[in-house]
């Protein structure tokens, strides 16, 4: 038994149209909200590293108890 | 890194920092300075281990920033870091802080404030962090 696909109708592709453009307006939402996120990402990472700035060559907890500090030359 | 250190660096009981004490010529200076830059984009560490690596290539400027791009950090704002020497007076500071604590050769070893007097070790004659590591480890047990 077979089906029959009737043309589209006038209405219908309107409708279809309305869907695409709902479609694609969501995605450009979702696009600029994802690079919002990854702004304020990269924010928070630059306050995470002025936090770390005074320390930047240190490893590890600066609270830690045993403190190890090497002076060294790279040559 | 010793793995031993690494984990108790990793369960905070240890912190290790390093100081420089650039001494042994004008290329000791740039490369720490270079190491600064690296850090400005949170790469000191990385810099510092291909600096290590790589203690018997010449330390020009020019192969200090192509060590910057092979660790594909920012070599615009790390060129101009170099080049004006941002970090000259930090480093130049350290040094003379690691002089009035006596320290007269590399590495010297500090744990919590005091020097590390190391003995040769006819086992590791090139690798004091053995005992380095040994110390620490002491300390974290007490």
């Amino acid at each position: 038994m077979s089906q029959q696909m009737s043309p589209p109708k006038p209405g219908g592709r309107a409708v279809w149209w309305v869907a695409l453009v709902a479609v694609v307006a969501a995605g450009l939402v979702i696009a600029i909200s994802l690079i919002g996120s990854q702004k304020e990402t990269t924010t928070r990472a630059t306050t995470s590293d002025a936090k770390v700035h005074a320390n930047r060559s240190l490893m590890g907890d600066p609270a830690a108890r045993v403190k190890l500090v090497e002076y060294s030359d790279f040559l | 890194m010793e793995p031993q250190l690494a984990e108790l660096i990793a369960k905070g009981i240890v912190s290790v920092e390093f100081r420089h004490y650039a001494f042994l010529s004008g290329r000791s200076q740039w490369a720490a300075e270079a190491s600064e830059c690296a850090a400005d984009q949170g790469s000191f560490w990385a810099y510092h281990d291909l600096l290590l690596k790589n203690q018997k290539v010449t330390f020009t400027m020019d192969q200090l920033k192509a060590w910057g791009n092979t660790l594909n950090l920012d070599s615009q704002a790390f060129g101009q870091c170099l080049d004006s020497h941002k970090y000259e007076e930090k480093v130049k500071q350290q040094a003379a802080d690691a002089k009035k604590l006596g320290v007269t050769g590399t590495p010297t070893f500090v744990l919590n404030g005091k020097r590390l007097q190391l003995k040769q070790d006819p086992k590791n004659p090139d690798n004091p962090f053995v005992q380095v590591v040994e110390m620490v480890k002491q300390a974290a047990d007490q």
